[in-house]
């Protein structure tokens, strides 16, 4: 506890100790640069240089060429109107007075004069503000302003040694026309790129950029065109512009048009503007290069500018390194014990040592949302803590109140991440991340509750597919009615037809986005209900549920409850047919157990010394007894053979089987008094079946052909191959009159002669049926007259086929 | 083999099966205890000296197979098992656990007491054909060719055999188990060209189960393998 909450303090001073390094970091940049740059390439700094700079560009060009040796402004009264409106509107510190303007500035020297070409030059005007003074020389008519102390400037009464007395300053700029001087000492003031328009003597504009690379401020130039416009653009990459014409006037609305682009469209050969306007409108465009020629500006940082920067700019590196040195040690501090409660937490987690605490009671979700809010709240701090600084630079900056409140977030926000991170290997560790979620908890006891009420049952009742009929028709015709309304809505410049139409087809689109994922849905539904079909056909598990909530569900539970009827029945068929069986066993069991005793004591009484009538009875209850025995065992063979148990088999030579059958037969044929006609094509034809049972059955159509054909009759029989089947056909002429058709005799019991009672059961055609169609075969009588034919068919296996297949292969 | 008494204990829950068998194996000359359940069929064993048993399956307090396992811990003698159970299955269940013989109920007085005739000559002689132990002695169950003396034993009793019947038989024996097709029996004993012979090999075939076997429609030895030929069991 004592580890975790140390952890969450380092970590708060920690962070807030890395926030203030940045806001150290800012402020030295605001100042000058980074820790080890220099204070004179401070942002403010070069654009306070830069404007200075340029106002005194302007100043000199505009105000000091058009004053005359009385100091009173000649010029055009516009133009000066526009260039007080520039010092009002940039919000330059500058004093008005009767006779000009006069730039103020804490930072910088300056000294701008212009000198009058001589030969059209007035006498030397005096400029009476501040310190400067007006110097009237014999040889140059020249007007100055400067805000440099006449101790400085002395007494020199010639332009030249004035600029000598100031070039012995340090960091200077000096633009004397058309040429710049720098101080070689000069460390600041960097303009490195530079472009800007000028036209050409022969108004053609182009583009210059200039680079300046050695420390020195750029020329810049400025130009007038045909339509009264004096545009300067020395420094700053937007032109400053004055006009000759009031605004109000028809040349000053001409003037003012504001052009937006530089064109290559070519007017009397010259290069023009090109305007919002139709060319037409600014017809023999032309603008002309001013001259500089005349122009001095003198400009230097002031003594001790440098001097109190530089000891602020010490002051904020002590403090950062200060800062950085703390803040390294309670970083590594807060690493090693979140490292170390990490790793404990883990470790408790392998040992399964986790004690159940209140905090096992906050659903994940609280964790997560906790830990997204600590994410998003470490990227806005230093947005606030920024906005802090700004607005009330005494609530954050040195103030102690401000470190414990942000250090204080910042320890609850690593209090907060290292919980959760905590009790999260806690939750792994003990297999519970997944359920203390609470929100599936939730969705699932919604879904529940929806799934009780009425609205669900309804819902549940309709139809599989009239959903989708109704969207998809739905969707479709808020298409329709979208792309009728859209077009129109284009062309229409009616703000309210728009909106409605908009709406109309966000609604449209919506819906059809949702349609698309309730098909999507469906569609994913479906395909598992055809697998749930599939399943079903193939007789294997589907273990896939499909969602209670889809349209499917209901169609899904009717088949399931069709799969479990049809299970059901078959399972009760299955256990019926085995019922059955196991009955005719009991049966017969139970009849073989008395005719055992019967047989037995019979054989006894045989034994035995009786007289003739008495052994003639006996003699008679011997046979009936044996073939009640016969009766018996048919009974039972014919119910298995039904049933298809007990059926082993094999492959085996039709052909063969017939030959033993018969030969096994031969004494019985050889008794008869009948002849036998053998008609047989083929050599060999294998078949699949029980060896046994085919030769009862065999055994049983011969053995019926020679009981029940007419004495001194030839029995037919017949073995031929007929497409794929070998047949087998006995054909004999009956001995009595058929008198039952051919279905009844293969029925169990039934006879030919209903009312001969010697020998056999009545069963022999029927197990001859049941036992064929128990191999694969098929078994029937045809009947014709007094002519009575037994026909059985098996399949025979393709065995010539396969072997060629596997010479082949 | 008349000469052969021996004592017959006969187990059926059913007493007049019981007396019927007794009174029928009396006739033959033999002594019978009787037992009417698989315990007191282990008491009577225990209380005197058996020499075979014939035994039901399904019986009140101890079934006919649990009283042949237990009989089997202690006693070589001949078992037999009296069933109305005909399954080949019932049959392959009752000979694995021990029975040496199964008749099916009904049963043919003549067949039964001739299997226990023969099963008590087999047990009787035993220690005789073990002696016997010549290398061209082919035994199979009570089945016993010996190829010097071209003699066939069945349970010790001599059986007199033609030449073919006797050439077939060792063909058969010597190869237990294996399926021989009438053609290829008759190549191999008469040394011609088989066509159409299924009916001479069947013909002999019969003769010889008459002569081999107790019931020769429900053959222990020589069986007809439908539909492919013919073959002597490998395992009785």
């Amino acid at each position: 506890m004592t580890a975790f909450i140390t952890a969450c303090v380092a970590a708060g001073i920690a962070l807030f100790g890395e926030l203030d390094m940045w806001r150290i970091n800012g402020r030295l940049s605001d100042m000058g640069g980074d820790l080890n740059g220099s204070i004179g390439s401070s942002l403010e700094y070069r654009n306070e240089l830069k404007d200075m700079y340029e106002q005194l560009c302007i100043l000199g060009l505009c105000e000091l060429a058009n004053t005359d040796s009385d100091g009173k402004y000649v010029g055009n009264k516009y133009v000066r109107s526009d260039l007080l409106y520039y010092f009002d509107f940039n919000e330059y510190g500058y004093r008005k007075t009767d006779e000009g303007v006069l730039p103020c500035s804490d930072t910088f020297d300056y000294y701008v004069s212009y000198t009058v070409p001589s030969g059209q030059a007035d006498d030397t005007v005096t400029d009476e503000e501040t310190t400067s003074a007006e110097t009237v020389t014999s040889e140059e008519n020249v007007h100055f302003i400067t805000n440099i102390s006449s101790d400085i400037l002395g007494d020199n009464s010639t332009e030249k040694q004035r600029i000598e007395a100031l070039t012995s300053k340090k960091h200077f700029y000096i633009l004397r026309s058309g040429d710049v001087m720098t101080s070689d000492t000069a460390s600041s003031g960097t303009m490195e790129n530079y472009s800007y328009q000028v036209a050409d003597e022969n108004g053609k504009l182009r583009d210059v950029s200039e680079s300046y690379s050695d420390n020195s401020l750029p020329l810049g130039g400025w130009y007038s065109d045909n339509y009264g416009r004096y545009v300067f653009n020395f420094c700053n990459n937007a032109s400053i512009k004055f006009y000759e014409y009031a605004e109000n006037t028809e040349e000053g609305y001409d003037a003012r048009r504001e052009w937006v682009d530089v064109g290559s469209k070519t007017v009397d050969g010259s290069e023009v503007y090109q305007s919002t306007l139709p060319i037409w409108d600014m017809p023999d465009y032309k603008a002309v290069k001013g001259d500089t020629e005349g122009l001095t500006v003198f400009i230097a940082p002031r003594d001790g500018y440098f001097k109190s920067i530089s000891s602020k700019y010490n002051d904020l590196c002590t403090e950062y390194y200060e800062t950085k040195d703390f803040t390294i040690k309670c970083g590594v501090l807060a690493l090693v014990l979140i490292v170390y409660l990490i790793a404990a937490a883990v470790v408790r987690g392998l040992a399964g040592e986790h004690e159940k605490t209140l905090a096992d009671v906050i659903p994940c979700e609280l964790y997560i949302a906790a830990m997204l809010f600590v994410l998003a709240g470490i990227s806005t701090m230093k947005l606030m803590y920024w906005k802090m600084c700004d607005s009330s630079d005494a609530l954050a900056e040195d103030s102690a109140f401000g470190y414990m409140v942000l250090g204080g977030i910042y320890a609850v926000m690593t209090a907060v991440a290292v919980h959760t991170i905590c009790h999260g290997i806690k939750l792994i560790s003990q297999r519970k991340f997944r359920s203390s979620f609470v929100l599936p908890k939730l969705m699932n006891k919604l879904s529940e509750k929806y799934r009780g009420t009425t609205m669900y049952e309804t819902r549940r009742n309709r139809p599989a597919g009239t959903g989708l009929m109704r969207r998809s028709i739905v969707s479709l015709a808020a298409f329709a009615v979208s792309a009728a309304l859209l077009p129109a809505a284009i062309n229409e410049f009616d703000e309210y037809f728009m909106m409605v139409t908009l709406f109309i087809c966000g609604i449209s689109a919506t819906y059809f986005t949702y349609s698309q994922i309730r098909a999507i849905l469906l569609a994913r539904d479906l395909t598992k209900l055809d697998k749930r079909i599939t399943a079903l056909n193939r007789n294997t598990p589907f273990e896939e549920e499909i969602s209670p909530l889809s349209e499917l569900s209901r169609p899904s539970d009717m088949l399931k409850n069709i799969s479990d009827t049809v299970s059901d029945a078959v399972e009760e068929q299955i256990k019926s047919e085995r019922m059955k069986i196991e009955l005719v066993a009991n049966v017969s069991h139970d009849l073989k157990t008395p005719l055992t005793s019967i047989i037995s004591y019979i054989d006894l009484l045989k034994k035995t010394e009786l007289d003739d009538e008495a052994m003639g009875y006996v003699q008679i209850l011997d046979k009936k007894s044996q073939k009640l025995k016969g009766i018996v065992a048919d009974v039972f063979s014919l119910a298995k053979a039904t049933s298809g148990i007990d059926v082993n088999m094999e492959e085996l030579d039709f052909v063969r089987l017939f030959n033993q059958s018969l030969a096994d037969a031969d004494d019985k044929i050889k008794g008869s008094g009948r002849t036998l006609k053998i008609n047989v094509t083929e050599d060999t034809a294998p078949v699949m079946g029980d060896g046994n049972k085919l030769y009862r059955v065999l055994q049983n159509i011969i053995d019926n052909a020679l009981k029940y054909s007419l004495e001194g009759s030839r029995i037919f029989l017949e073995l031929k191959s007929d497409g794929g089947n070998i047949v087998f056909t006995a054909k004999n002429i009956s001995s009595y009159p058929i008198d039952f058709t051919a279905d009844e005799i293969t029925e169990r019991f039934v006879r030919g002669d209903k009312s001969r009672t010697d020998g056999g059961s009545g069963l022999g055609l029927s197990i001859a049926k049941s036992f064929t169609e128990a191999c694969g075969g098929g078994f029937e009588i045809e009947l014709d007259g007094d002519m009575f034919k037994a026909i059985m068919t098996m399949p025979i296996i393709n065995k010539e086929k396969n072997e060629e297949k596997e010479t082949i292969e | 083999m008349e000469g052969i008494s021996a004592t017959v204990l006969v187990v059926d829950d059913d007493r007049d099966i019981v007396a019927a068998i007794a009174k029928l194996l009396e006739l033959e000359g033999y002594k019978t205890v009787r037992a009417y359940d698989g315990i007191e069929a282990l008491e009577k064993l225990s209380e005197n000296d058996i020499q075979l048993i014939l035994i039901d399956v399904m019986m009140p307090r101890l079934d006919g197979l649990s009283a042949i396992m237990k009989i089997r811990d202690r006693r070589n003698i001949p078992i037999i098992v009296l069933s109305a159970k005909s399954e080949d299955t019932d049959k392959i269940l009752g000979l694995s656990m021990g029975a040496d013989d199964y008749i099916t109920k009904p049963y043919n007085p003549m067949e039964l007491t001739a299997r226990v005739k023969s099963s008590l000559r087999r047990y009787m002689q035993l220690g005789d054909i073990g002696g016997i132990n010549k290398t061209d002695v082919i035994k199979i169950g009570g089945l016993v060719l010996d190829k010097g003396a071209k003699s066939i034993t069945v349970d010790g009793a001599p059986v007199k055999l033609t030449a073919t019947e006797l050439k077939i038989l060792e063909l058969l024996m010597e190869n237990a188990g294996h399926v021989f097709s009438a053609e290829e029996i008759y190549r191999k004993v008469w040394n011609e060209d088989a066509y159409a012979v299924e009916n001479t090999v069947m013909v002999h075939i019969r003769h010889i189960r008459e002569k081999i076997e107790i019931d020769p429609k429900e053959p222990r030895y020589l069986k007809v393998v439908w539909g492919i030929g013919y073959k002597i069991e490998k395992n009785i």
